[in-house]
């Protein structure tokens, strides 16, 4: 994989990776970083939403299912904010359920990605979100 | 039940084929009975009555000389000498009299010296009408006249003085003209009114038919022309009149006579001259003369009473019939007899008035006979129509196939062999119409008892029948009160998927509908048109079945999917994502990543376990239940948890278990279900508290406590508390692991129980759960 082209242009932006899975989390900003991202992580639903309050980033990683809040509900709420509404977001989700995908389509999503992630196709799809 | 419109259609044939026999044999009859004047007799009473009725004032040009009782009791035997009949004249036409009439016959001679001094009082007035008279036994063949005495006719006005007597022998007309060969004679009364007004006096009365030929006066055929039927001014005596003595006598003022017409002639009753009329009656007859006198008065009014005749009569006979029998095929037979019996009344009274004006005569008896005669027998035709009719159609119905071999099916049968037709049809149309009830009453069990929610409409939408089903499920009080609401109406209570009221409409292209009622049930809506035997539509049934368990199965089934999709999937997610990480950079893997990774093992292996408990729980089958003690079940899941509980230094009291509290049912289950419980309990409880438990008799129930005092379950989260993989958590909680399976379970064993459970929680006070069993019997 060639990535030096478009190093200068990943290293501006800065990705939030949300998820409660430990292994996951990690594992997910060791590929973003490696690829020359800025990546930074939180917890839960709640983290993240600190996070947001730090500094709106070019991307967000999300998971679905999260104790305390779940990231539909964090979707939701992010769609309703004036200022966060256009924000691009990748969920990652293992759920299969077809009316809950619609209902994640519908609040607007740049993509979906099923876990496990694979690396290739995650790179692909965040750039061309990125892109886009 | 619908009557089969090709049976109507048929019997409304058969109606108009007997209404058209009725019309033809009542039209026929009243030809005949009018050509062969079949009813005379009575038309001429009503006639003579309508002549009765029109009386009027007697005309004051006319005087009557009568020689009366008096006259012949003084002046002797009839024929007075002609020499008094002079003295009359000369009195007369000194008196000023306009005319003066004999109705004395003067064909022999008599005294030479009486004649010529009467000839000479005839000569010296020029008013004198004299009457000739027909020689009667010649009518019709070689007809002549009888004049008066050549003396007396040279100077006198000749006419004659006949009186038409009708069959009856009633005198109600006279020609105004007859003759020999030709009518050359005026009748005494127009003679009179021609000396006195003129010859060119105008004369009422039927002309002779053209007909009979042109007079030939050659012939000697009597002819007559001016057929007067007098309407008669009123009764004998109506006109002034004087004794022919007193004028003899010169009793009578000259006043009396003066610009009046005078008729001379015999009124005593022994003189024979007097006739029957229509306004005579009784015993009493009219004078000859005095008939002349209202001729004479029927002529100065121009009044005169023509009879219809010949093809006219014909034709107002029929016609005055032939809307009576349009009003009877159209008419209801109450109608229809009032129009017979005001027909026949109103035809009658017409003729009556018109006889006085426009003075015209239409004999009724005939077409007002026949309005009323019409009306039985059309009843008894169309009664006969209508039981036959009905007797087809009752033997038709007695050979279609019945669902209902009942009662009033085996009376139709026995009725149908009795001898007398109207008890076999009476009985055959009772026994009919109990089976109609039975079958409406058998249609209506049907539909009542259906498993579907079931509406039979008409084809105006309108519901005819409904079933309790559905009065319950459009929130009616019941099927009565579904009758004669509007299908879309009562549909309009269900949403289709869509989120639109259903409509009968969206259920007519024959594909079944889902929708949901308002309590959440899912019911599947079709309709099926009902066709008549000619394919037209006569309404359509619609019928609701209750999917929601077929939906809960589905939804059970597509949460077993999400589950297994998820829930099992993502811890398995997590140690790949671990390893991975280890993989790649182990600098950054946890230092307990093989703690993590059991874990997560532990945790799909717990799920798998849940899982397959949920699954054979909601298996089981009541009929292998045992009798189980509350008691031993609550001992056992305490001992299960102990470890668990003692871990935290949790103490579960189970001081109020009473013993021998027996429930059928699966001791595995239920101390695994009670375990669950206890279980819960302790992982959402802070550490070093109490649990309480305890066993009681409740009436026939005996109940099984469980209360912590931990983390309590918020009020908006009770609801959802056993519904299938929900998992939430508790504020302020560390995490707790749980598939979400394990109320589930609890929730299965316990419906398979048919027990109940109640949860009563407060946050941070605790949650008390109270199963309740139906206490069986110990043994």
């Amino acid at each position: 994989m060639s990535e030096a082209p478009a190093q200068s242009q990943r290293t501006r932006a800065d990705i939030l990776i949300i998820d409660d899975d430990f292994g996951m989390r990690e594992l997910l900003a060791l590929h973003l970083s490696h690829a020359g991202y800025r990546v930074r992580t939180a917890e839960d639903a709640i983290e993240g939403g600190k996070a947001l309050l730090a500094g709106v980033p070019d991307l967000v990683l999300l998971d679905m299912r999260m104790p305390h809040m779940g990231g539909d509900t964090l979707l939701e709420l992010l769609r309703a904010d004036e200022a966060l509404k256009h924000l691009k977001i990748i969920v990652l989700t293992s759920i299969r359920n077809d009316a809950f995908l619609q209902k994640i389509n519908d609040l607007g999503v740049s993509g979906l990605l099923a876990k496990p992630v694979d690396k290739d196709l995650l790179l692909k799809s965040i750039e061309k979100v990125l892109a886009g | 039940m619908q009557a089969e419109p090709g049976a109507g259609v048929n019997f409304r044939r058969t109606v108009l084929y007997q209404w058209a026999g009725v019309a033809v044999f009542v039209l026929a009859a009243v030809a005949l009975a009018v050509r062969g004047d079949w009813m005379w007799r009575f038309d001429q009473t009503l006639y003579d009555t309508s002549l009765k009725l029109w009386q009027r004032a007697p005309s004051a040009e006319i005087v009557i000389v009568g020689v009366d009782e008096a006259s012949l009791a003084q002046l002797g035997r009839w024929p007075f000498s002609r020499a008094l009949h002079a003295q009359v004249v000369e009195r007369l036409t000194r008196a000023g009299a306009k005319a003066i009439g004999f109705d004395v016959i003067f064909a022999e001679p008599a005294a030479p010296a009486d004649d010529a001094r009467f000839a000479a009082a005839i000569a010296a007035s020029g008013r004198v009408v004299l009457p000739v008279h027909m020689d009667a036994t010649m009518m019709d063949a070689k007809a002549r006249e009888i004049r008066p005495v050549a003396a007396l006719a040279a100077h006198a006005r000749l006419a004659h003085a006949h009186i038409e007597l009708d069959a009856d022998g009633m005198a109600r007309s006279v020609y105004l003209r007859e003759g020999a060969g030709k009518p050359e004679f005026p009748h005494l009364s127009a003679a009179l009114v021609m000396t006195a007004f003129g010859d060119d006096a105008p004369l009422p009365g039927m002309r002779r038919p053209a007909s009979a030929g042109a007079p030939d006066p050659g012939a000697n055929v009597w002819v007559r022309d001016y057929w007067l039927h007098i309407p008669f001014a009123g009764p004998p005596g109506h006109f002034a009149s004087v004794s022919y003595v007193d004028v003899l006598q010169g009793r009578v003022a000259d006043a009396v006579f003066r610009d009046r017409i005078v008729l001379v002639g015999a009124v005593a009753p022994g003189l024979q001259d007097a006739y029957p009329t229509p306004v005579s009656g009784g015993a009493r007859s009219m004078p000859g003369v005095e008939i002349s006198a209202h001729a004479i008065d029927a002529i100065r009014l121009g009044a005169d009473i023509r009879p219809l005749g010949g093809a006219a009569r014909m034709a107002l006979s029929l016609l005055l019939v032939v809307p009576l029998l349009c009003g009877l095929l159209w008419l209801e037979p109450r109608r229809a007899f009032v129009l017979a019996v005001g027909s026949s009344a109103l035809v009658l009274l017409c003729a009556v008035l018109a006889a006085r004006w426009p003075g015209l005569w239409f004999p009724p008896s005939i077409p007002a006979l026949a309005a009323l005669l019409a009306y039985p027998f059309w009843s008894w035709r169309r009664l006969e129509a209508a039981q036959q009719f009905l007797e087809t159609e009752l033997q038709a119905m007695s050979g279609e196939p019945d669902i209902l071999d009942s009662p009033a099916r085996r009376g139709l049968r026995a009725s149908l062999t009795l001898s007398d037709p109207m008890e076999r049809r009476i009985g055959a149309l009772r026994d009919a119409s109990a089976r109609l009830r039975a079958a409406r009453r058998f249609i209506a069990d049907v539909v009542d008892r259906l498993p579907q929610a079931t509406l039979v409409a008409d084809a105006q939408g309108v519901v005819v029948l409904g079933n309790p089903r559905a009065a319950d499920l459009c929130g009616r009080a019941d099927s009565a009160a579904l009758r004669g609401a509007l299908l879309d109406t009562l549909l309009a209570g269900l949403a289709t998927t869509r989120g639109v009221a259903l409509a009968a409409a969206s259920l007519q292209g024959g594909t079944p509908v889902e929708a949901t009622s308002a309590d959440g049930r899912a019911w599947l809506a079709s309709a099926a048109p009902l066709p008549d035997e000619h394919g037209a539509t006569l309404g359509s049934i619609v019928s609701l079945a209750d999917i929601s368990e077929l939906r809960d199965v589905q939804r059970k089934r597509e949460e077993y999917m999400a589950f297994l999709s998820h829930d099992m999937r993502s811890p398995q997610v997590s140690i790949i994502a671990l390893l991975e990480l280890a993989k790649l950079a182990p600098e950054r893997a946890p230092g307990d990543l093989a703690e993590r990774i059991e874990a997560h093992a532990r945790k799909t292996l717990a799920l798998a376990d849940d899982f397959v408990h949920l699954a054979r729980a909601e298996e089981k089958d009541p009929s292998s239940f045992t009798p189980v003690d509350l008691a031993a079940v609550l001992r056992e899941a305490v001992e299960e948890q102990g470890t668990l509980a003692a871990k935290k230094f949790i103490t579960i009291e189970t001081g109020a278990a009473e013993e021998g509290q027996m429930v059928a049912g699966d001791r595995q289950l239920l101390v695994r279900t009670v375990s669950n419980l206890l279980s819960n309990a302790i992982k959402y409880s802070f550490g070093g508290k109490v649990i309480h438990c305890s066993v009681t008799r409740q009436g026939d129930d005996s109940e099984l406590v469980i209360r912590d005092e931990g983390y309590g379950i918020s009020a908006e989260d009770l609801p959802q508390l056993f519904d299938r993989f929900s998992r939430f958590d508790a504020p302020g909680a560390t995490r707790a692991a749980g598939s979400g399976l394990g109320l589930a379970f609890v929730k299965a064993v316990l419906d398979k129980h048919d027990a109940r459970i109640d949860v009563q929680s407060e946050l941070r006070v605790g949650t008390r759960f109270c199963l309740t069993f139906r206490r069986i019997a110990a043994g």
